[in-house]
């Protein structure tokens, strides 16, 4: 099974439920995309718990053209939570922000020397645990060069392309992808899903559901053996390890041309809805407090709103979330960019 | 490739579609290649090492038969000792260096370095069955096979190759040459046999490892209740997770009309450890018995010399099946039990002859035993245990683990699985339509109820 064919066909799932305008033919739509893995949420689509399958509002489009350019533009290097989201003219001191996926290699950034160019390093709380900017910068910077360089050697061997295909590790789970992740087995994958949690009280080992019941969370920001977890300790050292990395990272980015460097770090679900469950770590406030990066800072603000700010089936923020933190950071830019 | 896996179900029904599609003088090759890949979806590069056994054991078989005299032997010994070594480098190697290297007095400069590399799977199964060939051949009851395809397939025959059955040549190599009509029964049967498997590893074993694996890997923080169970559960764990490869084994093979050897006959209702032994693994038991206790002299020599050869065909059965003092230690514990056996077997009966009791008693120290198996160090073992006679704290702390409903359920499977062993067989149904909804509605089963991780079979890494 060619690798290539099955991340078209795992994009154009995740894609599917966005794009009003199907981009592919109609046979190839419905024998490979029709799923329902990702419209009703991530966390349903790995659990199908059927109580939690509730469609996924869309966000909305930030595009309010400017009155007066203001020569400025925005780089965020974040995550899923600011992936995918037309933000381009989100922020009145901004012309327009350039989002940078940090989960895939991205090599150097090219900046506009004509504009003053700022910089926003966004975090979801379970992503910020484990940064560390030389890894990172060196990882990315190879993996780009390496990705480049890919097509012309080795990977062009019709002997190691065969091995690739017949003895790929996920073979099992691409068939699965192509047989039966489909909107005809939902039925099926909900009643199992049912019958074990009703009966055992078990879900996907990815998934947990609140104490309340009210909303399911990614099981790796809960269990206490993951890194990512919100209750699990961390010591001094683990902090100072991400301080000095923040530090190092603006320091390398101000180098490079960036007028300056933000933060902002957006609390995991479970921290919000559930964070007495156990004992919360405050990892992200610990950070807040104590980097030299002017931050903005959105855990007690989305912890006091009465408005539920996440999807209650994925581990991502919903459109209100994403509206209080663009409305946050516009008024923190306001105040801090002349 | 795991059985336990859509890519398993995908191959075995285009493997089993083509083999009947084939003209007979096709289909070695066709399950050769099958089973080679089914075997290099592992690691593909282990495939060489049993590439090089094959050879060395096929040019043996030839040369032997051609024999006689010492040469006859020096080629037997040749080729038990490129297996043996092979095996001895590859599983072994490590821990007879860490042992040495403890043993050793001063710095660490002068320990023997270890080699880092995965355990070819099934290593041990498919050696042994080799050496049985070169052995069968040796003692004249095989003729030499000359078809080097069909020898190879011998050796490699996907669905016994990582975890048996252990087979013979006598009852194998002939199959592999006999012109195979494709048969109702024999693919009712199968499917049977294989959706029986599947409800021992995904229904059963892989359930139960849901508690079993976090209490056995920290026994600390757990009550002597919840070991207890844990050791419990393990027991069925094991056994639904090897006796369902073993059937999953014997349902892919009979499809293609292979008859394999049976591996399991209800050992948990074995009423003494001798029975026990004559009904779990038999592949393995029947092979220590016929190339190891038996040339040693068996219980032919006397008492004492019975005991010695039924100790070290045990210590190196616990050997086989693992580079630890855990295995080696399990393996002296039922050697110690199978010795007691024979020591009190004319007063026991007088003591107990009712066999409710016995077949208590035998399940309970077979459960005991396991726990040295199961555990992740010797000392573990004995932790354990100690915690567990210690009678303290009989309070049950693992509902975190698996709740009440759940290990009620485990237990309800278990009744559920003794029971059918008891009194289901399958030959007994004669109607193939009744088998293949039978095998229907325990897919099914399987589906609702399974647990679907691809948790590999715990045989896999002897």
């Amino acid at each position: 099974m060619n690798q290539s064919f099955i991340n078209r066909i795992k994009q154009d799932k995740y894609f599917a439920h966005l794009n009003n305008k199907p981009t592919s033919n109609g046979i190839y739509r419905s024998l490979f995309v029709s799923s329902d893995r990702w419209q009703y949420g991530d966390l349903y689509g790995i659990s199908f718990l059927p109580k939690y399958k509730k469609k996924l509002e869309p966000f909305r489009t930030y595009t309010a053209e400017r009155k007066m350019a203001s020569n400025k533009a925005l780089y965020i290097i974040g995550d899923s939570f600011l992936a995918d989201k037309n933000i381009n003219h989100a922020f009145d001191k901004f012309d327009n922000v350039i989002f940078i996926d940090r989960r895939f290699p991205f090599g150097p950034i090219n900046l506009d020397r004509s504009k003053q160019n700022y910089l926003l390093l966004e975090f979801a709380e379970r992503n910020l645990v484990n940064y560390n900017f030389e890894r990172s910068k060196n990882s990315n910077s190879s993996a780009f060069i390496a990705s480049g360089t890919e097509n012309t050697s080795s990977s062009n061997r019709l002997i190691s392309r065969l091995f690739n295909i017949i003895f790929n590790k996920d073979l099992s789970r691409n068939i699965e992808l192509i047989i039966f992740d489909h909107k005809w087995t939902t039925p099926f994958k909900e009643t199992k899903a049912y019958l074990n949690y009703k009966l055992f009280n078990r879900t996907a080992n990815e998934v947990a559901v609140s104490r309340n019941g009210s909303r399911l969370f990614l099981n790796s920001t809960i269990d206490t053996t993951s890194q990512l977890s919100s209750f699990r300790p961390v010591n001094r050292l683990k902090i100072d390890t991400i301080l000095n990395s923040l530090s190092n990272a603006k320091k390398y980015y101000t180098s490079i041309g960036f007028k300056n460097t933000y933060l902002s770090i957006i609390p995991n679900p479970v921290s919000i809805f559930d964070g007495k469950r156990m004992p919360y770590n405050h990892l992200l406030n610990k950070i807040e407090e104590n980097t030299a990066l002017e931050n903005i800072k959105i855990y007690d603000l989305f912890k006091s709103s009465t408005k539920n700010t996440f999807y209650i089936s994925d581990s991502h923020w919903n459109p209100v979330g994403l509206d209080l933190w663009i409305k946050t950071s516009n008024q923190f830019f306001n105040a801090h960019i002349d | 490739m795991l059985f336990n896996s859509l890519l398993f179900i995908l191959f075995f029904i285009v493997t089993s579609c083509l083999y009947y599609f084939l003209p007979h003088r096709f289909r070695w090759f066709l399950l050769l290649i099958t089973s080679c890949y089914f075997y290099m979806y592992f690691k593909p590069v282990y495939v060489l090492i049993i590439f090089a056994t094959i050879i060395i054991d096929y040019c043996a078989g030839i040369l032997i038969e051609k024999s006689n005299g010492s040469k006859r032997r020096i080629l037997l010994i040749v080729s038990l000792a490129a297996n043996i070594g092979i095996l001895a480098f590859f599983k072994y190697f490590n821990f007879i260096a860490d042992n040495i290297n403890h043993l050793l007095p001063g710095n660490n400069a002068h320990n023997i370095p270890f080699v880092t590399f995965i355990l070819p799977i099934g290593l041990s199964f498919h050696t042994f069955q080799a050496m049985s060939y070169t052995i069968e051949v040796y003692r004249g009851n095989q003729k030499a096979e000359q078809h080097f395809g069909i020898y190879s397939l011998y050796v490699m025959f996907y669905p016994q190759m990582v975890a048996g059955p252990i087979e013979r040549p006598q009852h194998i190599l002939p199959q592999f040459h006999r012109i195979v009509q494709f048969s109702k029964t024999n693919l009712a049967t199968g499917l049977l046999l294989i959706s029986i498997g599947m409800i021992k590893k995904v229904v059963i074993a892989d359930r139960l490892a849901l508690y079993v694996d976090p209490v056995f890997n920290h026994p600390s923080i757990h009550s002597p209740l919840d070991l207890l169970i844990a050791a419990y559960l393990f027991a069925f764990q094991i056994y639904c997770d090897f006796s369902g490869y073993s059937d999953i084994a014997i349902g892919a093979a009979m499809v293609l009309g292979i008859e394999l050897m049976k591996n399991f006959n209800a050992p948990y209702l074995a009423l003494n450890i001798s029975d026990f032994w004559k009904k779990w693994h038999i592949s393995l038991s029947t092979w220590f018995r016929d190339y190891l206790y038996i040339p040693l002299g068996g219980n032919r020599h006397g008492f004492l010399k019975t005991c010695i050869n039924l100790f070290v065909v045990f210590l190196i059965s616990g050997l086989w099946h693992g580079a630890d003092w855990k295995y080696v230690l399990w393996g002296v514990i039922h050697g110690s039990f199978l010795i007691i056996y024979q020591l009190t077997k004319k007063i026991r009966v007088k003591i107990i002859d009712q066999k409710l009791p016995q077949w208590f008693f035998t399940f309970n120290i077979v459960a005991l035993a396991w726990i040295f198996f199961r555990a992740n160090h010797v000392n573990d073992g004995f932790y354990i245990l100690k915690k567990i006679f210690s009678f303290s704290g009989w309070d049950f702390k693992a509902a975190s683990v698996m709740n009440i409903n759940e290990i009620l359920y485990c237990i309800l499977m278990i009744i559920v699985l003794l029971v059918s062993e008891k009194y289901f067989q399958i030959g007994k149904i004669v109607s193939n339509h009744k088998k293949i909804l039978l095998a229907g509605g325990l897919v099914i089963i399987c589906y609702f109820l399974g647990i679907f991780n691809e948790a590999q079979f715990i045989y896999f890494q002897f």
